[in-house]
């Protein structure tokens, strides 16, 4: 337990502004981190965990670690927190998105749609070969209209959400980039892949986004943690309580591992296991969630 | 005197009923799973135009499919396009007689988007989004017009009297044309092949 203590002293420290004081954070970036609040997403729709796929999609594929598996460094913490982490846009699309749309985008129909078709409209080369297909030809001009037109319509949900995405305001314009030259992976654009970007960012950012992009879909900003009552009537603990009832490994061990950690009595519980996400991830989360704390 | 006043009560009732009548028969499409979708119109009334219609059409978006998939109107119709599945939809057509129109993408329940065809045209209706989705607007320069149902059947009501040229439309067949006379009612059945 030292190591989670040392952890806390430099992150103590290095209060207040952790995540905007981030020296090497890429050509002078800086982020405007918020904290999470509210009720989580699924009581802001009204739907309980047993009748969505909505954050349940991490076992449809990504490499798993082997149970029980050390993957977690204990050196790794303390070092999160002064070491930037590097962001590709296919880490973007794993943290912020994957919960729900999948490992591939597509989703899990008919609930959650394929991402994939609107990534596809928006570009010239699939609109073309798939126009071609119908025999239908169209000048380039008209084809670069209703492409540019479709990213813009992709990239205003994506900041505003729909009738049942939230909306991921905190993703800015960079991420947006990095974010959206993943998705054309996953469209197979021509050349896609070439055209990947690299972002740095704090330890707190990337925390942000798994809270808000994964955490947040089922649990409450704030409310009851976990004790007897809440963990046999089926309630979900808050992103807030977790930093008075658990210490970052037993989150980290909970999050990747579903088990509960070595040492710690308990029963699985009904969290899906996100084997996809590495220890620092979550271990940022945790650093997230203590320097912006959950607001009601 | 009476003898007259009954003969022309029973010229004048046939003569009005005769004047005007369903032009009804079954479109055949060869090769086709079923005899849907076939457009039948009367190409064109001589000496007579037709006014710009004040109500509006409506293609709806639903199930991921364009509804109706075949949807004939009159020369001048507005057609309101909906979206009433769960995730957003586009609608464009690459056809020029249509003005290559694109009404952008729009979230599910969303406002109406209207489009209004001014020409003669058979426009392929496409969303950028789900490349399988197709629909078709006709758009024919009389008001008696009809698409067929799946056995092929179709009746356009109200025809005048008179000698016309009814044109057949299909998605994937040749367009036929041909000579009908109508005398009341009219039943004319056609074939279409590849």
């Amino acid at each position: 337990m030292r190591w989670v203590v040392i952890g806390l002293a430099v992150l103590a420290t290095s209060r207040p502004g952790l995540g905007a004081a981030q020296p090497q954070s890429g050509a002078g970036a800086t982020f405007d981190i918020t904290p999470v609040e509210g009720p989580s997403w699924l009581k802001h729709l009204g739907l309980s965990r047993q009748k969505t796929a909505m954050g349940q999609m991490s076992n449809t594929g990504g490499p798993r670690s082997p149970a029980g598996s050390p993957a977690w460094g204990l050196s790794s913490f303390p070092e999160t927190l002064t070491r930037p982490f590097t962001v590709s846009g296919a880490d973007l699309y794993r943290i912020d998105c994957q919960s729900c749309h999948g490992i591939g985008g597509a989703g899990a129909p008919p609930e959650i749609r394929s991402l994939v078709d609107a990534v596809r409209a928006t570009s010239p080369a699939l609109v073309r070969e798939q126009l071609a297909k119908r025999g239908v030809k169209l000048d380039q001009e008209s084809i670069r209209q209703m492409t540019s037109q479709a990213e813009a319509s992709l990239l205003e949900r994506l900041s505003k959400g729909g009738k049942n995405m939230p909306p991921f305001q905190h993703l800015q314009g960079r991420e947006v980039k990095a974010l959206l030259a993943y998705l054309r992976t996953l469209a197979a654009v021509p050349g896609a892949s070439d055209r990947q970007v690299q972002l740095t960012e704090p330890a707190a950012r990337v925390g942000e986004h798994l809270v808000k992009g994964t955490c947040f879909i089922c649990h409450d900003a704030t409310g009851p943690g976990r004790d007897a009552i809440t963990a046999s009537s089926g309630v979900v603990p808050s992103l807030a309580s977790f930093l008075d009832q658990e210490p970052v490994n037993v989150v980290v061990h909970k999050v990747r591992e579903g088990a509960p950690a070595p040492g710690m009595i308990g029963l699985r519980g009904e969290m899906p296991v996100y084997s996809y996400l590495t220890a620092e991830e979550v271990s940022a989360a945790y650093i997230y969630l203590m320097t912006y704390p959950p607001r009601r | 005197m009476k003898h007259a006043f009954v003969a022309a009560i029973l010229l004048t009732v046939p003569l009005e009923t005769a004047l005007a009548g369903d032009l009804h028969g079954k479109v055949t499409s060869k090769g086709m799973a079923d005899n849907a979708n076939a457009v039948v119109y009367v190409a064109a009334v001589p000496g007579k135009s037709f006014p710009i219609p004040t109500a509006s059409a409506q293609i709806d978006q639903r199930n991921m499919k364009f509804q109706p998939h075949v949807l004939p109107v009159l020369v001048g119709t507005t057609v309101e396009f909906l979206n009433s599945d769960t995730v957003s939809h586009n609608v464009f057509t690459p056809d020029a007689c249509a003005g290559k129109f694109n009404l952008g993408t729009w979230a599910p329940g969303s406002s109406k988007k209207p489009h209004t065809f001014t020409k003669e045209c058979a426009a392929t209706l496409l969303c950028l989004i789900h490349p399988e989705m197709e629909a078709f607007v006709v758009v024919v320069p009389t008001p008696y017009f009809a698409a067929t149902t799946a056995d092929g059947a179709y009746k356009i009501a109200g025809v005048p009297d008179g000698s016309y040229t009814v044109k057949v439309w299909h998605p994937k067949l040749k367009t036929i044309q041909k000579a009908v006379t109508v005398n009341g009612p009219t039943e004319v059945d056609l074939e279409l092949s590849k």
